[in-house]
């Protein structure tokens, strides 16, 4: 029966198709954004007949008459059905026909390393984010847009100052003192990424991805498993980020133009104690100590004067900041070629007065296709950013506002009318703000070329060749009110340049034995090159301008005066220890059998400079295998229409160290004793010293239910981290100072949960996608060394065996005692004590959190469309190391500072129960001769849960936008970080403040020091395809 | 098949790069490989004399201070709060001055174990310095560890066999976690380093260390030890035979040029000022308070018998005030050289080593003589022919501790005196031997088989 009747089908289709039928369907097949579709399957259900849509997109399709079911679909899109009725002899013309991206994309293609792969081919564990999802929301920089929306993807935004970095860490913490960040990989170069090319300057550590225009993006790939990452070997340890910028697409030349405009304001706004109630409090803690008279002030200030002044700093430092964005780019793809234009500016203002982000961006991407055998491939961006900075945290601004510039501070100086500068410029961040010029700019190129060459079929060769190019220059005026001299101003220049290239080379060919076995054979071969130079202006005599010139001919900064010309920068100077070079080889097999067994090996070699002879070379391999059980035909669930299993062993590395460990140093540079040259040693050689080493296993379920109307994805990996590098704070008796060696062992392990579901579909959809990752961290072993062998500079964690890295390693604050006030510590064994002692320090808390996700809900109704995103923190603590000063010892020798209202619940007279201390002058009646103690008492939860973004959009209707010569327009409003839930008492849950170095960050996120909060901000913004 | 031949392609054109020129780099700038930077003789000269940079940058009064700081020679220190925790004898494992400075020696003695390593390597032009390098690298490493093991670890005597902890006597490059050495095993080893320099240390080096230095240091180590006998021989030994002379008209020995009496010293420049932290911490000449000032007990003993010269290093200020101190004039000046070994500290040492032997006491009478009659610019207090035993060991110490002043001498007598003259000495009313009376470790020193020394414990 099925037979004959496939046999008279075969017949009409083939020889009468015209005669019979009278009646034919039109239509255009368009994407989302009313760019045509060409190539899309049209399918009629009733009479079993197709065909597909031409490069305009257009189909036309002769059909019986009467009532029709057509399908259209098309891979990476959701199938479109559609009901119609055709009347005999009618055209039956349906219009555009808009897909919508799909939410199962398992026939989608990603991007992996050095390749492409369809989705359900995968092995290894990865996420896929495209444009769309990069660009639904303003933030400092694209890779904080990424929060919430990845498992196993833990994004901690900078603060609220423009242009601040995220941490990124995928699946934990690997590392201690190398860098722990995801290498970042633009169109095939690992970019330069270094936070610390400048240190900790103002309370900021300058942001490399800061340059990169979001709008550029096509997708991000997230690498996280072996299987995935150690094709990029030495440096997959820590996950790998793929970036992909835009190609042309759409057979007619389209113009895209999307602008966005918004508010920033902080998601909570600094409480600090006004003018008389400071004085109440710091009178207080005088008669609190039996000091009689009036309190001495500080600056020589009276108490009149102290009372007649009430300046509140905080309204002084912030504001509401405007956002400015607008995205021209042009595209086009034809059969020869295609190609990509887009300009961009982007105006980001931060609320601190002063501090905003400006960056201007051009990209031209294009493919040229000579024949069927080559083609050539180009994308090149240049961008200049501009940071236009202020002080923050410890440094002044805000961070001043909320600590030691104290209300009872004037901001102008009555007597001469100019900035009030009783107390130090310092504590006068207006004066500051106003006689000092600070500009961090970014000028850079990120390019690429690539040769493909396919000379015979399933056969090609790549050649890429890349070139990231960076001159990041900081430029800093200051005054004669901030120096302090008559006619002595100051000028200076810290400007680096970093050249950094690579050259890959890759063969692929693939295979099919007997239909069922497919194989892919990849091999390629690489190079990079980074080196980093210190470019110094000169004076008359040749001298490098390290320190800037301070002398009364300083009017301005060098970029708007004439020290530019008065003193050519001629001199650049090679860093040793960030220039780098690798060469790798590296090959993968992919095997499929039937499409169901799926088999993955990689292999690379890489070979650093980084490293002595003796370890200079490493190999990481990985193995991952599939089985998609759902292609069995045993496997007959009706409700599970895609089910996956896939697992990976495999191991990565890491090798973000400063060059030259291994070979030691010695100091040449001409110092002397009495008159005679000395040279020593500041560095002890390591020999021995290699890669960090990871072994990953993964494993995880992908399974599609009720035909893709629910996905989920569940997986399990065991991170296991040896030779992790410590740059030791060497024991003295060692003899010199920081020493690298590979010492340390980490365990992370953990499971990731994925659902995304389809609610409703229709007219009315919703759309739930929900992930969340649970993360468990181990320092597993230091070698024998201390907690306190790893210190990054300012942070308050350590290293303790059998605790996550990033310990909050305190002295355990009991309570205060009821009778006088003081605070109660515990010592190590849990007895009561009056004294701060730190060999009573224990592990009380870590900053990783257990768990992160978020939860993303999506409805569309006709041309609207509305979502909303949250983000949580599940576990981990803040330590508020500001609070230990805010409501602490108001001691005049180690410096005031302003209050919290949290004081307001101190202990004032025998039998308060209070949470915090009697004030006093005297850091001695805290227990302690140290003026700042950190204790537990400043630890907190650090949960949250925030409704990261809602966005309220409308896709006006495309007839409509047509009269307006339009493809598409949408409309939308967007606001971020609306609501927070939190029991953190400070400013803001999420925090990643300045830090000194990587092992600062990796220990030290969740540590606050004045760090300025998030930002909220608001936005509207339309899109327009034309 | 044949079309695997176009994988090796990219293969091959690679692998060009691949040789190891590619990856080694070389180190530019300030800092070289330890390959370029030492290749001569004269480059290893460097390296020794670098050694003796250190021991400038440690003898340059931060040392002596913290001694100081635990003797009952200066009052409490104004505005520093790493100094008060010394003083107050509850130093935290946090306290950054206290680590720095029990840091110093340690990167002298990791270059001159670096040398002792590199010895048979060095190119000499001249193979008679090969034996003299080594020796001068032994003595400097003796002289870091006797002063670390006399700050950091209870003094020699505390326990009867000395077994108590001290320092990690450092004897190879290595990075190797390792405990605490006996009090015993340090001082065997210090003495062990000061008999090989002794013999084959020149006796005229420069500014350098010297045949001299290393007796002379042997002497300190003995007497501390409480072994006068050889403490006395050695002094005497330098004193006779060396080429230093008592100066007889100057008390002070901290002079820009090097003091004739000094046996070993550092060195100070109007361009580097290395005596920064004495000068910056005691010079009272100034309108601030200064952050180190002599106790009252002090003054009171030393410093209103105007017959002694030497009650001009102290001045009265703000006297009668609530706010009254008083101020070391020692050092008011603006750079010295600094002795760390001189005949005056010998000639004490001799006079109360003889006193303690009942031998050559004439000998002994006329170095406590020599001493007074500079101090009172005349004989009017030198102690008759004839004293006592006793009477010279009473003379020798009242003396020591106002001529050394500032030295951080002080202290290290008064442990002497406790552990092994068993006198029941106290030290502003906590016994001598209570935890806080030692230095604390920095806390980068604490590993699995490194115990730091108590916090507290002295009240």
């Amino acid at each position: 029966m099925k037979h004959s009747y496939a046999k008279r089908f075969l017949l009409a289709a083939l020889l009468i198709p015209a005669l019979q039928y009278a009646q034919v369907i039109t239509g255009t097949v368009v994407d989302e954004t009313q760019q045509p579709l060409p190539g899309a399957a049209v399918y009629v259900v009733e009479q079993q007949t197709g065909t597909n849509s031409d490069m305009d997109g257009k189909f036309i399709i002769p059909v019986k008459p009467g009532e029709l079911t057509v399908e259209v679909s098309f891979i990476g899109y959701a199938k479109l059905s559609r009901k119609v009725t055709v009347a005999v002899g009618q055209t039956l013309n349906l219009g555009s026909l808009s897909l919508k991206p799909e939410i199962s994309k398992l026939d989608e293609i990603v991007v992996v390393g050095y390749g492409v792969q369809r989705k359900r081919e995968v092995t290894g564990s990865m996420v896929k984010l495209d444009s769309k999802k990069i660009n639904d929301m303003p933030t400092p920089t694209f890779e904080a847009a990424l929060q919430g929306k990845a498992a196993g993807v833990q994004i901690v935004t900078g603060s609220g100052v423009a242009g601040s970095g995220a941490v990124v860490r995928i699946r934990g913490v690997a590392s201690i003192s190398a860098s722990a960040d995801p290498l970042y990989v633009v169109d095939g170069i690992p970019i330069t990424q270094d936070n610390f090319l400048q240190g900790n300057s103002g309370g900021f550590n300058n942001n490399p991805l800061a340059t990169i225009n979001p709008n550029d993006i096509e997708s991000i790939e997230i690498l996280k498993d072996a299987a995935a990452t150690s094709i990029y070997g030495s440096r997959g340890a820590n996950g790998v980020i793929l970036i992909t910028t835009k190609r042309g697409k759409g057979k007619e030349l389209k113009f895209n133009f999307s602008t966005r405009l918004g508010t920033a304001s902080p998601t909570q706004r600094p409480q600090m104690l006004n003018s008389q109630e400071w004085l109440q409090m710091y009178k207080e803690a005088w008669a609190n100590d039996g000091k009689v008279g009036t309190p001495t002030l500080p600056a020589g200030l009276t108490w009149e004067q102290a009372e007649a002044t009430n300046t509140d700093w905080v309204d002084q430092t912030i504001a509401t900041g405007f956002k400015q964005r607008y995205d021209l780019s042009a595209q086009m793809a034809k059969d020869k070629y295609n190609f990509y234009v887009g300009g961009s500016y982007d105006l980001n203002e931060s609320y601190l007065i002063g501090n905003s982000y400006e960056r201007l961006s051009g990209r031209i991407n294009g493919d040229y296709r000579f024949s069927k055998q080559f083609e050539v491939g180009l994308s090149t961006s240049l961008v200049r950013g501009t940071n236009n900075r202020i002080d923050n945290a410890w440094s002044g601004g805000l961070g001043a506002a909320m600590s030691t510039a104290l209300p009872i501070f004037p901001v102008i100086d009555t007597a001469t009318g100019d900035y009030w500068n009783g107390a130090g410029s310092g504590n006068n961040p207006v004066g500051v703000r106003d006689n000092k010029i600070w500009r961090n700019r970014e000028l850079r190129s990120i390019s690429n070329m690539k040769l493909t060459y396919k000379p015979f079929k399933n056969f090609a060769l790549n050649a890429s060749g890349s070139l990231d190019h960076m001159t990041l220059r900081e430029d800093q005026y200051n005054s004669e009110w901030i120096i302090g001299q008559p006619n002595q101003a100051n000028a200076f220049r810290n400007q680096q340049k970093i050249i950094n290239y690579n050259l890959f080379l890759t063969a692929s060919y693939i295979q099919t034995i007997k239909e069922v076995h497919n194989l892919t054979y990849l091999i390629g071969a690489e190079s990079q090159n980074s080196n980093t130079y210190n470019e110094f202006h000169t004076d008359d005599n040749g001298n490098a301008l390290g320190n800037g010139l301070t002398d009364s001919s300083v009017t301005a900064p060098y970029f708007d005066s004439d020290l530019e010309d008065r003193f050519p920068i001629n001199t650049s100077i090679i860093d040793p220890q960030s220039t780098y070079r690798f060469v790798s080889w590296f090959g993968r097999v992919n095997y499929s059998y039937k499409d169901k067994y799926l088999a993955q090996a990689t292999l690379r070699a890489d070979g650093s400079s980084r490293f002595g002879r003796n370890k200079r070379y490493g190999f990481f391999p990985s193995l991952s295998v599939g089985w998609i059980v759902s292609e069995e035909s045993f496997f007959t669930s009706k409700k599970i229409n895609y089910l996956k299993v896939k697992s990976s062993l495999g191991y990565t590395g890491n090798a973000q160290i400063p060059g030259f460990q291994y070979q030691g140093g010695y100091n040449v540079g001409g110092a002397s004793y009495g008159g005679s040259a000395i040279r020593f040693p500041v560095r002890l050689e390591n020999p021995n010293i290699q890669w960090e080493n990871s072994r990953v296993f993964d494993m995880s379920v992908e399974a599609a239910f009720l035909n893709d109307r629910i996905t989920t994805e569940i997986a399990y990996y065991n991170k296991y981290s040896s030779q992790v590098f410590l740059g030791i704070s060497t024991p003295r008796n060692f003899g010199f100072g920081t020493y690298w060696d590979n010492v340390g062992e980490i365990l992370n392990r953990g499971v990731e949960l994925t659902v995304k579901s389809r609610n409703l579909v229709g007219d009315l959809t919703w759309t739930t996608e929900f992930n969340i990752a649970n993360n468990y961290n181990e320092l597993v072993s230091i070698g024998g060394y201390s907690e306190d062998a790893v210190s990054g500079g300012t942070n308050d964690t350590r290293t303790v065996v059998g605790k996550p890295v990033g310990t909050n390693f305190l002295v355990r604050f009991s309570h205060v005692d009821r009778e006088n006030g003081r605070p109660v510590y515990l010592d190590k064994d849990g007895n009561q004590t009056y004294e701060w002692n730190p060999d009573d320090r224990v592990a009380v808390g870590n900053v990783l959190p257990d768990a992160v996700g978020g939860i993303n809900n999506t409805f569309t109704y006709k041309g609207f469309d509305f979502s909303f995103l949250f983000a949580f923190v599940i576990g981990g603590d803040i330590y508020d190391s500001s609070s230990k000063r805010q409501l602490g010892p108001m001691s005049i020798d180690n410096g005031l500072w302003n209050l919290t209202p949290q004081i307001y619940d101190r202990w004032q007279q025998p039998g308060d129960d209070a949470r915090y201390p009697r004030l006093t002058t005297e850091t001695a009646n805290l227990g302690s001769t140290t003026p700042w103690i950190n204790t537990n008492l400043w630890l907190h939860d650090g949960s949250y849960l925030r409704l990261r973004n809602l966005s309220f959009g409308y896709t006006l209707p495309a007839e409509k936008v047509k009269k307006w010569k339009m493809d598409y327009m949408r409309v939308y409003v967007v606001g971020t970080n609306l609501l927070t839930f939190t029991r953190f008492p400070g400013l803001d849950p999420e925090i990643a403040r300045d830090f000194e170095n990587n092992a600062d960050r990796n220990m030290s996120v969740n540590i606050t020091y004045l760090t300025p909060p998030q930002e909220r901000t608001y936005s509207i913004g339309v899109d327009i395809t034309f | 098949m044949k079309k695997i031949k176009f994988l090796l392609i990219p293969a091959l054109l690679l692998s060009a790069m691949a040789c190891q020129d590619y990856l080694e780099l070389e180190q530019t700038g300030d800092t070289i490989s330890e390959e370029n930077a030492l290749q001569t003789q004269q480059d290893y000269e460097e390296l020794l004399w670098s050694c003796y940079d250190v021991i400038a940058n440690t003898y340059d009064g931060r040392m002596q201070i913290l001694f100081d700081l635990l003797s009952d020679d200066l009052a409490a220190p104004n505005s520093n709060a790493d100094y008060t925790e010394v003083y107050n004898r509850n130093m935290l494992f946090f306290n950054s001055t206290l680590g720095g400075v029990y840091g110093q020696p340690y990167f002298a003695i990791f270059r001159a174990n670096s040398l002792i390593e590199a010895l048979d390597n060095i190119p000499f032009t001249d193979p008679a310095r090969k034996v003299s390098m080594e020796a001068e690298a032994k003595f400097i490493r003796a002289l870091g560890h006797f002063d670390l093991v006399r700050g950091w670890g209870q003094p020699y005597g505390f326990t009867s066999n000395n077994s108590h902890p001290g320092i990690i006597y450092k004897t190879s490059t290595a990075t190797d976690i390792l405990a605490r050495n006996t009090v015993g095993d340090v001082y065997d080893l210090v003495i062990s380093d000061l008999e090989f320099a002794e013999v084959n240390l020149p006796s005229a080096n420069g500014d350098a260390a010297t045949l001299w230095a290393a007796k002379a240091l042997l002497a300190k180590v003995y007497f501390q030890k409480g072994d006068y006998a050889l403490a006395a021989q050695y002094a005497s030994d330098v004193i006779d035979n060396g080429p230093y002379s008592f100066d007889l008209n100057s008390l002070d020995r901290f002079t820009a040029m090097p003091s004739t009496e000094a046996i070993f010293y550092t060195l100070s420049i109007d361009l580097d000022r290395r005596s920064g932290p004495f000068t910056g911490n005691y010079r009272s000449d100034g309108t601030s308070v200064p952050t180190l000032r002599a106790s009252t007990s002090m003054y009171q003993t030393y410093g209103t018998d105007t017959t002694d010269l030497r009650s001009n290093w102290f001045i009265v200020k703000d006297a009668g005030q609530p706010n009254e101190y008083f101020g070391i004039s020692k050092f008011n000046k603006d750079y010295f050289s600094v002795p760390v070994l001189h005949i005056t500290d010998l000639k004490l040492m001799r006079a109360e080593a003889f006193g303690e032997l009942g031998t050559n006491l004439s000998v002994a009478i006329q170095d406590i003589n020599d001493i007074r009659e500079r101090a009172y610019s005349g004989s009017s207090m030198n102690l008759p022919s004839g004293s006592s035993g006793a009477e010279i060991i009473d003379a020798a110490r009242w003396e020591r501790r106002i001529e050394m002043l500032g030295e951080g001498d002080r202290v290290q007598q008064l442990k002497r005196l406790g552990a092994v003259e068993n006198l029941p000495i106290t030290i502003r009313s906590a016994p001598w031997d209570c935890p806080g009376m030692i230095l604390q470790f920095p806390v980068t020193e604490r590993t699995d088989a490194f115990v730091l020394n108590q916090t507290g414990g002295c009240n």
